[in-house]
């Protein structure tokens, strides 16, 4: 892999010096990379700098060889010839002596060097930053072949009047129009489609494997139709892929190791072909546990670009972050009859010609039959056939969510940009009169206009390149603070490098309008070279601001800063929202953790693994409490709340869909949920007891608006206690997610808890247990003593470990983490936003406030004559401050309330970012408007209060 | 536009392409102890000197470009397809032991003026 920075730069050099060496020094500069990388980032933008530069001027010095051999092979002997002369060594010397003068212009001028260098530095690594990772997120094809042909189906069950009951929470229309097929679809649309060239499916679970060494791992496997690989384009690293009828039930197990896999857990030695690796069974797929035998390796770069339906039926509509890496890649049992089917991620890839639409229309008609056998609830009247296919190219499910938001934040870029033009266009303007006498005694002495306008286009030029640098520097940290900040969401992020390309483009934006600006005053200067160039040019004006385009671009600057600042101000204010919002638990100190049980042992009767289990549960409990940190600790058999995992759901005629929990005695005391009314569970409530359940609120108040809850009795389970409501679900930040967690805030999902001990199988009277079907997962809550710092208890964890290893060696604890710690990762997201918004922002009133303090600076510095004529006369040096900020001020609120309408509309945009806040918020308008009409005000008082406070004698005798 | 630039006379004479720049005595130092790639001259140069007067990359190859002509050293098979390693010639040692001899005299100067200070 080449790195793009270096083959831009390489081409600068002969070419027969590229083909001899391109490649070794691209290899040389990676492995350097590699080893400053794990330095940091300085380390590595030091690197870039330094090798940019060796290289640009190396280019340079190699062409000169190359024109003093005359022998572009080179080989020619001898020294080389330098300082030939000749025509282009000639420009070269005169560009050099420009270069020479510019610099020491911008030396002389420190204040002026430094905005316009700054403003311009800081648009140009913005939008390099943000360019850079939309291009490596969003532009770049995905990398299978014939990714555009790609699509993902669901099945749409929109048309259909109850939605699945797996969800636990009232499904969107959106979701519902994403629903995950089935095998059986897969196989009906791979027979009868003629739209689809070819099809695979895969679902990603986790199965517990048992090491020769004794230890138990637990490996993410993504279960799969055989074809998924070849399908996408990989071809196994060692080994073979699967066969077509290894997808059939009863077929020998294999599987293919994923090659990180192949080399953590068999070092890469390609023995591991033919070895066997014994798996516990999962609920995931119909596999039984069992030995399978290692078929073949994927290749190193194989990878499956997870989105936000990657996880087939249990996450329908939820965002979050991506699943982490598949270890084991296995042949689904595809069973070619209805039941015992599970839900999956079918990619298809559509023959060439056909569009997505297309599809959607054959595929609807191939399904509509089927979708009547397998949903209970049948179609909903007048459904059509279209209604139950929704065809998407893979790409949008994977960049729909995130495309917004990148494409906004690189507008938010770009207005800085433009911002930072507007600055220097500014200060090159204010500068210009001063420079009218220079030119003017220059074209006196003799130079041509060439030749001054030569001079001002390298001083543009080396001001755009110094500026150019400066964002290539800013660039390069601001990518990897990205790539280190962002969320996990945004696929692949972690690959984005700065594109030195960008960095070109926006260079040279800045040269086009440096130089142009620039040359104005060249023009004017040599027009009128022979006019007398005595006096600064506007003298007289009766305002600062009036007669100028520089009233206009500062209210034009004011005006794109409120934009951003106001923008900056709307999410920031939302995400203050989201972090205060009650979710019904208390968070803090308290840590969960997932346990994955052993499988049990069929030859045991039901009872007596019932039993068996129970111990374990309360073996554990007692185990974790008498841990000093631990103040009390319970077991749950679904993912508490805010936690990603599985939940169980119960769907009632009264109620829709409820969420369900069988939970141990301290659950709502971990948790910190209230009991409103009733009893708690305790631990006489076993099997033999009589069946209670507690309820929330909100179940209450849809099941019993008006009588007393406690003690009624339900499907033999008696009412003993009311909770307060939690937020029902995880909630993630993604654009649509903030809109989700606004109707989770809103709809809070009925909730209904049993004792542990009395939990029963599904569909069924029997004990339920979670190690029943194998591999079950259950989770382990604990409430800290308040004295254990959260974030640095890996002595905890340990203890934690240990403790699950004391009672049954087998089980695997993983996930351990705060609750806290699940917020914010939560709150990541919104909050990445908005830190990018306020830096924005801010960025935006930096550049806004340096932009009126420059001009005015220069303005004043001008007219010390006109202030010193002033105050002789008898003004007052506050007079003339307050007459020069007034007018400032007048320009400014123009400038704002142009800004007001830009920030409403963007307000618009920003609206599904949005929490509990509106777009037309009035305090975010305020404030950013107060902040810039500040901003400006100072920046103009600062120097007129200088230029004041001279003393006029002196000001009129240096006239 | 300097005299710097000049590539090192392939004649017999080692003395004909003294003085060396700090990059081409560097190559020839790590070659010395057998053949190295690009990324090993590297690596032995900073061990030796130190990170901020090592060559970039772009410097390091157009010296190994210069040597590679004027015959101080040249490249060998191995290392694989990426990977050329460049070994050192009989005229590149004799050149690597003039420059040595060359800069020891002047560290001997340096030090009969005073700047190093006396040593016993």
């Amino acid at each position: 892999m080449s790195d793009r920075m270096l083959a831009l730069l390489l081409r600068l050099y002969p070419r027969h010096f590229r083909v001899r060496y391109a490649p070794e020094m691209e290899e040389v500069f990676r492995m350097q990379l590699e080893a400053r990388r794990a330095r940091g980032g300085p380390a590595v933008a030091a690197l870039r700098l330094r090798t940019a530069l060796g290289m640009i001027t190396g280019a340079a010095a190699e062409w000169r060889g190359v024109a003093g051999h005359g022998v572009p092979g080179g080989g020619g002997p001898g020294g080389v010839q330098v300082g030939g002369g000749g025509g282009l060594f000639g420009l070269l010397e005169g560009v050099a002596t420009d270069v020479r003068l510019a610099l020491r212009g911008l030396v002389r001028q420190p204040v002026f060097a430094v905005a316009a260098i700054g403003t311009l530095g800081l648009g140009i690594g913005g939008v390099t930053t943000m360019w850079s990772v939309v291009h490596g997120v969003l532009l770049k094809p995905l990398p299978y072949p014939d990714a555009d042909r790609l699509v993902r189906v669901f099945v749409d069950n929109t048309g259909f009047v109850q939605p699945p009951a797996s969800l636990t929470f009232t499904p969107s229309q959106e979701s519902l129009r994403h629903s995950p097929p089935q095998h059986l679809h897969y196989l009906a649309l791979l027979e009868q489609s003629h739209t689809v060239e070819d099809a695979a499916t895969l679902r990603l679970g986790f199965r517990g494997a048992e090491m020769d060494s004794g230890s138990s791992l637990r490996l993410n496997v993504g279960s799969v139709s055989w074809n998924l690989l070849s399908l996408l384009g990989a071809e196994p690293a060692l080994g073979r892929d699967f066969l077509p009828h290894e997808n059939e039930p009863g077929r020998d197990p294999v599987v293919i190791l994923s090659h990180d896999f192949w080399h953590s857990v068999f070092g890469g030695d390609p023995a591991a072909l033919g070895r066997t690796l014994h798996l516990n069974g999962d609920d995931n797929s119909s596999r039984e546990r069992g030995s399978y035998v290692v078929v073949g390796v994927a290749p190193a770069d194989f990878r499956f670009l997870f989105d936000r339906w990657g996880q087939g039926a249990n996450r329908v509509g939820q965002y979050g972050p991506p699943p982490p890496p598949v270890d084991l890649w296995i042949p689904t049992e595809m069973f070619p009859r209805a039941g015992g089917q599970f839900a999956v991620s079918v990619i298809a890839k559509l023959r060439e010609g056909y569009s997505p639409i297309q599809a959607e229309a054959e595929i609807g008609a191939i399904l509509a039959p089927m979708e009547m056998q397998v949903q209970p609830g049948g179609p909903r009247e007048g459904a059509t056939g279209r209604d139950l296919a929704t065809v998407v190219p893979l790409y949008d499910t994977l960049f729909d969510p995130v495309r917004g938001r990148l494409n906004l934040s690189l507008a938010a870029t770009a207005l800085v940009l433009l911002l930072a033009s507007i600055n220097v266009a500014n200060l090159l303007l204010s500068r210009a009169p001063a420079r009218r006498p220079e030119f003017a005694t220059r074209a006196a002495l003799g130079a041509g206009r060439v030749r001054l306008i030569r001079q001002l286009a390298t001083e543009a030029l080396v001001l755009s390149c110094l500026a150019a640098a400066l964002g290539a520097l800013l660039a390069g940290w601001g990518v990897q603070a990205i790539v280190a900040l962002g969320p996990p969401e945004i696929p692949r992020l972690s690959e984005v490098r700065a594109d030195i390309a960008v960095l070109a483009v926006c260079g040279g934006l800045a040269l086009l309008c440096t130089i142009l600006v620039g040359l104005v005053p060249a023009l004017r200067g040599s027009l009128s070279a022979h006019a007398g160039h005595r006096g600064p040019a506007g003298a007289g004006g009766r305002s600062f601001l009036q007669g100028s385009s520089r009233g206009a671009l500062i209210a034009g600057q004011l005006a794109v800063a409120l934009v951003l600042t106001a923008s900056a101000g709307l999410l920031v204010r939302s995400v203050s929202r989201l972090a205060v919002l009650d979710l019904g638990v208390r968070t803090e100190g308290v840590v969960a953790t997932r346990l994955m049980l052993p499988a049990d042992d069929p030859n045991v009767p039901r009872e007596q693994q019932h039993t068996q289990w129970a111990r374990f549960a309360y073996d554990l409990i007692e185990r974790l409490e008498a841990d000093p940190a631990v103040a009390a600790a319970a077991l749950a058999i679904n993912a508490p709340p805010l936690l990603e995992g599985a939940r169980s759901a119960a769907s009632d005629s009264v109620l829709g869909s409820l969420a369900y929990n069988a939970v141990t005695e301290k659950y709502f005391d971990v948790l910190g949920m209230d009991l409103l009314r009733g009893r708690g569970f305790s631990s006489s409530d076993d099997w033999s007891a009589t069946h209670v359940r507690i309820v929330s609120e909100n179940y209450v108040a849809r099941v019993y608006p008006t009588q007393e809850s406690l003690g009624k009795v339900e499907r033999a389970r008696m009412v003993v206690g009311v909770v307060r409501d939690h937020m029902s679900a995880e909630y993630s930040g993604e654009q649509a997610a903030v809109r989700y967690v606004r109707a989770a805030a809103e709809t809070r999902t009925p909730q209904l808890y049993v004792p542990l001990a009395q939990h029963r199988s599904a569909g069924s009277g029997s004990p339920g247990n979670p190690g029943l079907s194998g591999g079950g997962e259950v989770w382990a809550l604990m409430r800290t003593a308040g004295h254990v710092r959260m974030g640095t208890s890996t002595e905890l964890y340990s203890r934690i470990r240990a403790a699950v290893a004391a009672v049954d060696p087998r089980a695997v604890v993983y996930d351990i983490q705060t609750l806290d710690a699940a917020v914010d990762r939560v709150l990541a997201v919104p909050r990445f936003h908005a830190l990018l918004a306020s830096l924005f922002g801010f960025l935006a009133a930096a550049i806004a406030a340096a932009g009126v303090f420059g001009v005015l600076a220069f303005l004043v510095s001008q007219r010390t004559h006109e202030i010193g004529v002033r105050m002789a006369l008898g003004a007052e040096a506050r007079d003339v401050v307050s007459l020069v900020v007034r007018q400032v001020a007048a320009v400014a609120v123009v400038g704002l309330a142009l800004g007001v309408l830009g920030a409403l509309a963007a307000g618009r945009l920003l609206e599904s970012w949005l929490f509990e806040i509106e777009p037309t918020d009035p305090v975010s308008l305020a404030g950013a408007a107060a902040l810039l009409l500040t901003a400006a005000v100072v920046a103009a008082w600062l120097p007129v209060r200088r230029a004041a406070s001279i003393d006029p004698a002196k000001t009129l005798k240096g006239d | 536009l300097t005299n710097r630039d000049r590539s090192p006379s392939p004649a017999g004479d080692p003395t004909r392409h003294l003085p060396l720049r700090p990059v081409e005595i560097n190559v020839l130092l790590s070659l010395c102890d057998g053949p190295r790639h690009g990324y090993g001259i590297m690596q032995d140069a900073l061990e030796r000197t130190g990170e901020d007067v090592i060559p970039d990359v772009g410097t390091l190859y157009r010296a190994l470009r210069r040597m590679v002509e004027a015959g101080l050293i040249e490249p060998s098979e191995g290392g694989g397809e990426r990977r050329n390693e460049y070994r050192i010639t009989p005229l590149g040692r004799g050149v690597a032991e003039a420059e040595s001899r060359r800069l020891e005299k002047l560290v001997w100067a340096a030090r009969n003026s005073g700047l190093l200070g006396q040593e016993g």
